[in-house]
């Protein structure tokens, strides 16, 4: 299985070296590990909590390479579309489509898409357009 | 002085499924507690194996100065059903409720430590699930996290567009 690879390098024992144990906090997982954990980690929550926690996450999270890794392991991408309203800057936000019949949705919000400047990004295959969002 | 301890685990089938299993092998915890195992246990643990691989099978006494006996009896437990195919989601839900947040993640560094693929695939799940829709705060308590972000540092990355996840533009984000 693919995601198992994440451990398959030597550095396994270094990194449980690396950790720390603090006598108020508890124990402090290696980063290499977190990295693994959060690509398990639901999108919404990465996004609106985890990558918040501290620096080191919020770098983490932000590399393409972890970006990538969440891509491989969630071979499954979901159905949804993803909405920006361009003239009005609000915030962004991903439909996830939750019931195929019922045509039920679950939010996630992304953010507020100041860099976007002109660019029109694409989103697991969904094409995005100022002021609607259509699926490719 | 070491002292003796039988896994508690050792009633399993796992002696009629393999006969020609010779003698047990001896785990020594990092507060030197010995747990005798089925050398068939190693399979499971490849940082184990590896060790009697290049022994060439003539130590049997392993030092795993990494874990404690509070967590290796956890450890053997989930081997033993995993050597036995017995993992199931009944199994996992029961043997996940008896494990503090702290036990998880000391379960989850020795099976790192271990090499246990399975028990690490189930920890990293169950700690992912633990955190998923949490708030930062108790995510922070959780890790023992201290926030190192300035009230500044915060607004400007909840403003940031969550584009750097496409790896679109994250070269622009300034980490001092």
């Amino acid at each position: 299985m693919e995601r198992t690879s994440c451990f398959d390098s030597d550095s396994n024992s270094h990194s449980h070296d690396h950790t720390i144990q603090n006598a108020n906090l508890g124990l402090i997982l290696p980063q290499d590990l977190m990295f693994y954990i959060f690509t398990l980690v639901p999108l919404n929550s990465l996004l609106n909590s985890v990558r918040y926690v501290c620096k080191p996450w919020a770098s983490i999270i932000a590399t393409s390479r972890f970006v990538e890794a969440c891509q491989r392991f969630n071979a499954r991408s979901k159905p949804g579309l993803y909405v920006e309203n361009r003239k009005s800057r609000s915030r962004s936000y991903f439909l996830e489509l939750k019931d195929d019949v019922n045509g039920q949705f679950e939010r996630t919000d992304l953010g507020t898409p100041q860099k976007m400047g002109r660019v029109i990004g694409t989103c697991d295959g969904i094409l995005l357009l100022s002021n609607a969002a259509r699926q490719v | 002085m070491a002292e003796e301890v039988s896994s508690q685990m050792n009633s399993l089938s796992i002696s009629e499924t393999n006969p020609s299993s010779s003698a047990t092998i001896s785990l020594v915890s990092g507060d030197d507690i010995v747990f005798k195992v089925e050398p068939t246990i190693a399979k499971e643990m490849e940082t184990v194996q590896s060790f009697i691989d290049e022994t060439d099978g003539k130590i049997t006494t392993i030092p795993l100065p990494n874990i404690s006996s509070h967590d290796l009896p956890y450890v053997i437990e989930y081997c033993e059903k995993s050597i036995a195919g017995k993992i199931t989601k009944e199994f996992e839900a029961e043997f996940v409720k008896k494990l503090n947040n702290e036990e998880v993640k000391e379960l989850f560094l020795a099976a790192n430590y271990l090499n246990i693929k399975k028990l690490l695939d189930f920890l990293s799940q169950v700690i992912a699930d633990r955190i998923a829709n949490k708030s930062v705060e108790y995510v922070r308590r959780y890790f023992g996290i201290e926030n190192d972000f300035t009230p500044e540092e915060e607004a400007k990355l909840r403003e940031e567009l969550a584009w750097t996840f496409t790896g679109v533009d994250p070269d622009d984000e300034d980490e001092n």
